[in-house]
């Protein structure tokens, strides 16, 4: 579940832009097409992920222009220029990825994470029990009680599903 | 022939053919266009976009391999842009190819390696993927390994023009793959091992087994010459190094050959074959000195001729030898030995068809070329078993079927040939002859025949009339054929100005469907190229020219002709014998006269009927001397082995079903002596010296013989006459205590007495080690039998235990079992037609019953 932002992040529209394409209109006729797209939704997977290197950007754009001129039909094209397309403009937020591995839209899940505002939580203690991978640590509040602990997300647990975001009616859970 | 037109390919102006495509177009003018997944032969699918090219007027670039040539085009092939464009396609591929070129057997015609030089890439941009695909070697031909796939798709188009029609792409993008039908190796999905893919592979994702670290392409010596398996004897090249073969390709890659042809030469290089000679001492054969043998041979032979009698000799050569062997042999047998008993394979395997076509056409030569099939309107299948047999004449018939050919196919097992046709006649297992007759009676009846033709050119029709009028009374009932589809096949048949063919076999045919089959000829005036007899081995043609049969000298002269033998004995220095002699069949069975024999090449305890009775008159004789490049099952019971060679160690020519002479060049060092050369020698040991230094010395005598063979023609009759005879059934007819009727024949991947075969890779691709019988799953039912139960087959003459094999392809009533290993002639009836004193049945009633699983408990 990615928040709702008013555009979306770059990179991850490109993504999932050319993996339907993959799934759906790419026929496979054609080589430069196929392994072109593939070798995109690579590097695009990458860079989500925050293994960008500032090659591939280089690699970007020498894919979509090429496979703009030799693939074999409109809709190889047409997908290859919209990647064109969007590196030009939007180059900025592609560069953020690779080089900051930050994703100023906060939408690729790698390279955001989740966090508890001490200040604003009530210990309720909704987000965890709604966690489905309990990455979230912490004992809910009960007064004359020293020992329990602040809520915490554990990074490595958390797969960031959003449910706790959705969750928490004291807007104590952010991303960052 | 089309209309010329002019364009500019790189700033040269060429004229080509209009209707062609720019590809094809700038390999007419030596300009070398990049391409991958364009093959010549094949349809372009325009998938690797290495072959763009850049057009003046054209905003985008095109595919040359698919545009086609315009008046007046102005091509530019090596623009900046062009190259940039295939340097990107290259790169990209070269992402999902391991670079492993230092121990790859393609490196150096490695197409891929050779654009990406060209093209000055030194290694890819993009980071290379591992596909991690695991390698195929489940099968001992073809090694399929597709990390090394660029998924150009010719295997998949040429598997679908020539080959069993069994890959594809599966999936989508990184993921795809070529495969067979859910994903199995391919010899589970019925593949042919044709390995036309292995030849259009333009990398080394497909791969011959044999080749694999035996020598790169710029090591091997490639000698051009022709296959010895079946009678389409297909050009070769026989890749070598340092005198070893490493592999068999064609000069086109798209040429076809079938499994036999490409893979099945590794018998040649088999530790088996002999190399020195041996004679029979107390019972055990010893090897000796080649003097010792010759002299042995002559002196056993010579005295047999002075005690018994030059008739009392007989020589059987095998039909995969040369026609400068077999000419050789036949010399010897009637010069030197004195006896026409000298006979071949010819007997077996086509005589019927040959007798027929010289009493007819006065030729042999009669039969249209394998390019004639394919451009044929209409084909008639008499037996359908090609794919078999005879692979290629398969593909052209699938070649002219794609084509929209009409095929009629006639045959009681419903073959992949009959399940292309457009006319299926499935009839009761023996009655061919009734069913064509049935057809001829059709045509007059409808007036569906040249009737000009007939008038002028033959001279029985009123008889032949008659004749049919009684052979297609209860046409109907016997072939249990409908009329409506015999008269469909009148029809077809009939159908005037048309170019119809007639294939069939002359192996599985008896004498009067042959005779039935010419009718049909003349009936419509196609006497020539109106039909092709598909030869099973590869020299059968050459050896009835050659007069390996006992009633004709070379030129299919009968030997009763006293002003041929006169010119014959002229240039042989020797009187000749004036009566036909014996025929293979009558020399090797009990009571024969013969008390000497010399067989070349032959495995008659394999290859000929009733096998207790083969080997109990090969024991009888005095004295049995073979020549061969195995220890045969014949050669076990001779008294003299003697080592000959393997086609790839000749010199010499085939002729092949079409009449075609095909020269045979040496590829290897002999292992043992030539053949001719050991004839040779005999002959002068016994004293009648046969003095030539090379084959095209004995090519030359042959020449001045035969005139077809110094580029004249045949002499043709002008008149014909209809063929009618009655000869009864050619079928055992079953009864309670034999209820099936029992049909021998080619396989896929064993070959005529399987002397070769089984000594080849190939011979393991054949189910249950090709010792089987094939059933009816119905049948198979009531009798209780499984898929690879064993099962007691028997006949009157014997019986053998085999597996079985369920065969959907087969009617009720009918099994089959490959005719190619010791055993299923011990089923089969040596009975002997009187007039082709070749086998009168060809099919043996057997009675079929499950073994009890005995003594197969097993250990563990």
């Amino acid at each position: 579940m990615i928040p709702a932002v008013e555009e979306r992040c770059a990179v991850l529209e490109a993504l999932e832009y050319f993996r339907d394409f993959a799934q759906k209109e790419m026929c496979g006729r054609c080589l430069p097409c196929m392994l072109g797209t593939d070798r995109i939704i690579w590097i695009l997977d990458k860079i989500t992920r925050g293994e960008g290197i500032s090659q591939d950007m280089e690699f970007l754009r020498l894919i979509s222009s090429r496979v703009n001129e030799t693939a074999r039909c409109k809709k190889g094209r047409e997908a290859a220029q919209l990647l064109s397309d969007s590196l030009s403009s939007r180059e900025r937020e592609y560069w953020e990825h690779i080089e900051e591995k930050h994703c100023p839209k906060k939408s690729c899940k790698d390279l955001i994470s989740y966090r508890v505002v001490a200040e604003r939580c009530t210990r309720c203690g909704s987000c965890k029990s709604i966690c489905p991978e309990e990455a979230i640590l912490g004992d809910e509040y009960i007064p004359y009680l020293a020992d329990n602990r602040p809520y915490i997300i554990m990074e490595k647990k958390c797969t960031k599903c959003g449910l706790c975001l959705s969750t928490c009616e004291a807007d104590a859970i952010i991303l960052v | 022939m089309s209309q010329l037109i002019t364009l500019k390919i790189e700033g040269r102006e060429v004229t080509v053919p209009d209707g062609i495509t720019i590809i094809e177009a700038a390999t007419h003018t030596g300009i070398d266009i990049p391409h991958l997944c364009y093959c010549k032969g094949l349809e372009s699918t325009g998938a690797c976009r290495l072959c763009l090219v850049e057009l003046e007027g054209a905003k985008e670039l095109v595919v040359s391999c698919r545009r086609k040539v315009k008046s007046g085009m102005v091509v530019r092939t090596r623009t900046d842009r062009v190259l940039e464009a295939r340097r990107f396609v290259v790169e990209l591929i070269l992402s999902n190819h391991p670079g492993d070129c230092m121990s790859c057997e393609r490196n150096g015609t490695c197409e891929l390696q050779k654009y990406a030089y060209e093209l000055g890439i030194e290694k890819t941009r993009f980071t290379v993927k591992d596909l991690g695909y695991p390698v195929d070697t489940s099968n001992p031909l073809i090694e399929r390994n597709y990390n090394l796939c660029i998924l150009c798709g010719r295997c998949i188009r040429i598997c679908k023009t020539q080959g069993s029609d069994i890959l594809d792409f599966m999936q989508r993008g990184m993921v795809t793959k070529v495969t067979t039908p859910l994903d199995k190796p391919l010899q589970e999905v019925d593949c042919d091992f044709c390995g036309s893919c292995v030849a259009v592979c333009p990398v080394a994702a497909l791969l011959e087994r044999s080749r694999k670290f035996r020598g790169r392409e710029w090591e091997l010596n490639k000698t051009k010459t022709a296959c010895s398996y079946c009678g389409c004897s297909c050009d070769l090249l026989i890749n070598t190094k340092k005198g070893e073969i490493v592999k068999v390709t064609t000069e086109e890659k798209t040429d076809y050959l079938c499994a036999r042809g490409r893979f099945g030469w590794d018998y040649v290089q088999n530790g088996e074959r002999l190399k020195v000679p041996r004679i029979k001492r107390d019972g055990k054969l010893v090897e000796c000195t080649w003097d010792e043998a010759l002299d042995y041979v002559a002196r056993r032979l010579s005295k047999i001729k002075d005690t018994h009698g030059p008739h009392s000799l007989g020589g059987i050569v095998s039909a995969h030898h040369t026609n400068e062997v077999i000419y050789l042999f036949q010399r010897f047998m009637r010069a030197c030995l004195g006896t026409n008993n000298v006979d071949s394979s010819v007997r077996l395997l086509s005589y019927p068809a040959v007798a027929d076509f010289i009493e007819v056409f006065g030729t042999p030569d009669v039969a249209c070329s394998l390019a004639e099939i394919e451009e044929a309107d209409t084909l008639f299948i008499v037996h359908s078993d090609v794919d078999m047999s005879s692979p290629f004449v398969g593909v052209e018939i699938k070649r002219a079927s794609k084509r929209e050919a009409k095929l009629v196919t006639i045959d009681p097992r419903s073959t992949r040939v009959a399940e292309i046709s457009h006319l299926y006649l499935r009839l009761k297992p023996g009655t061919e002859a009734i069913l064509l007759n049935g057809i001829a009676h059709c045509m007059l009846e409808e007036g569906l025949y040249s009737r000009e033709f007939v008038e002028t050119k033959c001279s029985n029709m009123d008889q032949f009339k008659e004749f049919l009028t009684k052979q297609a009374r209860d046409v109907e009932r016997k072939t249990g054929v409908s009329k409506e589809s015999i008269a469909k096949a009148a029809r077809f048949y009939g159908e005037s100005d048309k170019k119809v063919v007639i294939i069939f076999s002359p192996e599985a045919s008896d004498i009067q469907s042959v005779h039935a089959i010419i009718n049909l000829l003349l009936l419509t005036g196609r006497v020539k190229g109106g039909v092709f007899p598909y030869m099973p081995l590869c020299n059968l043609r050459g050896a009835a020219d050659m007069g390996a049969l006992s009633e004709f000298y070379p030129g299919c002269k009968v030997v009763d002709d006293s002003t041929t033998r006169r010119k014959l004995e002229r240039i042989y220095g020797a009187a000749l014998p004036d009566k036909p002699g014996l025929s293979s069949l009558e020399m090797i069975q009990s009571g024969t006269t013969i008390s000497g024999l010399y067989i070349l090449g032959e495995n008659p305890v394999v290859s000929f009927p009733n096998t207790t009775e083969t080997v109990k008159a090969l024991t009888s004789l005095d004295f049995l001397v073979v020549q061969d490049i195995f220890l045969t099952e014949t050669a076990k019971l001779a008294d003299v082995v003697l080592p000959g060679i393997s086609f790839a160690e000749s010199s010499g020519t085939f002729t092949n079903s079409e009449g075609k002479v095909k020269v045979i060049n040496r590829a290897i060092d002999p292992l043992a002596r030539p053949d001719w050369k050991i004839i040779a020698e005999l002959s002068s040991k016994m004293g009648y010296p046969l003095d030539y230094d090379s084959e095209e010395k004995i090519m030359d005598e042959i020449k001045t013989l035969i005139p077809a063979y110094s580029g004249g023609s045949w002499d043709r009759k002008e008149r014909y006459s209809f063929i009618m005879a009655d000869m009864g059934r050619s079928y055992e007819t079953p009864d309670s205590t034999h209820p099936y009727l029992l049909m021998t024949g080619p396989t896929k991947f064993d070959f005529y007495d399987g002397s070769r075969t089984s000594r080849s890779r190939i011979s393991q691709l054949e189910p249950f080690q090709g010792e089987y019988l094939g059933i009816n799953p119905e049948d198979a039912k009531s009798l209780g039998i499984t898929e690879g139960s064993k099962v007691l087959v028997s006949s009157k003459r014997g019986s053998i235990t085999v597996a079985a094999k369920i065969d959907e392809s087969l009617p009720l009533g009918l099994v089959f079992m490959p005719a190619h290993f010791s055993g299923s002639n011990v089923l089969t009836t040596s009975d002997i037609e009187p007039t082709t004193r070749t086998r009168k049945i060809q099919l043996s009633a057997v009675a079929i019953s499950q073994l009890e699983e005995v003594g197969e408990v097993t250990n563990e």
